[in-house]
């Protein structure tokens, strides 16, 4: 793998670590969130440190080079994440909903006394 | 005697809802039966709330706007809690026509059915408004594939005058769909083993307002619709 590409990977591992760190210091992220974003900046920082980790994959699976096989698998948590907040946006509105018709009809019963 | 509400769902109905309510009021005093009515103003931003304070009109305001299935459900609510026999879905926006209320009722009155659907499509002699030809085609391809589905056969299939009794009263309260109600809400029922009875009414083409239904919005209506008719359990999808 190309020396630029591997300080590029350390550079932006520890950007994310330092992101993810402020958004906990503003307390805008919950801890229990914060652990994959950790885990996802440890795992750039690997791979920018020892690529040889993951050339050894990057042929089997099909790649041609280690820096394709490395935005394929960021592609592909990317889409898992994106539909996982699918899921999770889902079910907020479901309860949004509950909460709205619940509240409305209180305060309709509340104003009609 | 049965205890019926009538559910009116309003989205920026200002320049219908008083006369369908008054209507409503109408059918009291002459009619048989006397029905109660909510209207459940689904966060409008025109003056529905205003002409229904003005009017000592029954209603619970959404403090949002939560489309049809979201405000239907709200009125199922309103008839679980007031202890409801019978609940009527009804739009506000006269298309629908009150004196075919007792007709509507009458299966679930006599224990036949747990729905009753007002269908325009069952009865060729009653006239009144059929909706567009290309409506028409959308409505018989949903009905094949609830046919299909459940292998029972449902002509309006997006009929908004329906007649529900107090099992599924209960049941909706609980678990509606929040989109497309009418087609996948007859699915669920049926796949739950409640009997549904269509029911012919005439209807008026829609005074004001736009249907929920847009042109351009049709063939996603129809995927999704016929995604979640596929997709459809029994039981209440929501809990």
């Amino acid at each position: 793998m190309n020396k630029n590409l591997m300080i590029t990977l350390i550079v932006f591992g520890t950007l994310l670590i330092l992101v993810t760190l402020f958004w906990i210091y503003k307390k805008k992220m919950p801890i229990k969130y914060s652990l994959f974003w950790f885990f996802a900046a440890i795992v750039i920082i690997l791979v920018g440190t020892a690529p040889s980790f993951v050339s050894i994959f990057t042929k089997s699976i099909g790649f041609e080079t280690t820096s394709n096989f490395i935005i394929g698998i960021i592609m592909a948590v990317l889409l898992l994440i994106t539909m996982l907040l699918t899921i999770i946006i889902a079910e907020l509105k479901r309860r949004i909903t509950i909460l709205m018709q619940e509240v409305s009809i209180l305060k309709s019963q509340h104003n009609s006394k | 005697m049965k205890k019926v509400l009538i559910v009116i769902p309003a989205y920026n109905e200002e320049k219908s809802i008083l006369t369908t309510y008054k209507s409503i009021m109408d059918y009291n005093k002459k009619g048989k039966m006397k029905v109660d009515v909510i209207v459940i103003n689904d966060g409008s931003s025109d003056n529905t709330e205003k002409i229904l304070d003005d009017n000592n009109i029954p209603h619970v305001n959404l403090l949002t706007n939560l489309g049809i299935g979201g405000a239907v459900q709200t009125g199922y609510k309103y008839a679980y809690i007031n202890d409801y026999d019978i609940a009527v879905q009804f739009d506000g926006d006269g298309q629908h026509d009150i004196s075919y209320i007792e007709s509507l009722i009458e299966p679930l009155v006599n224990e036949r059915a747990d729905m009753a659907i007002g269908s325009r499509f069952i009865n060729k002699n009653l006239t009144g408004f059929k909706s567009s030809a290309t409506r028409r085609i959308g409505i018989k391809i949903v009905s094949f594939f609830i046919k299909l589905k459940t292998r029972k056969k449902i002509y309006d299939t997006t009929s908004g005058y329906r007649a529900i009794n107090k099992k599924l009263i209960k049941s909706f309260s609980k678990a509606y769909p929040l989109e497309y109600p009418e087609p996948i809400s007859t699915t669920e029922a049926l796949l739950s083993k409640y009997k549904v009875e269509e029911i012919p009414v005439e209807m008026n083409e829609r005074k004001q307002g736009r249907s929920s239904i847009h042109t351009w919005k049709n063939a996603y209506y129809m995927i999704n619709v016929i995604l979640n008719v596929i997709f459809a359990k029994k039981g209440d999808r929501n809990e």
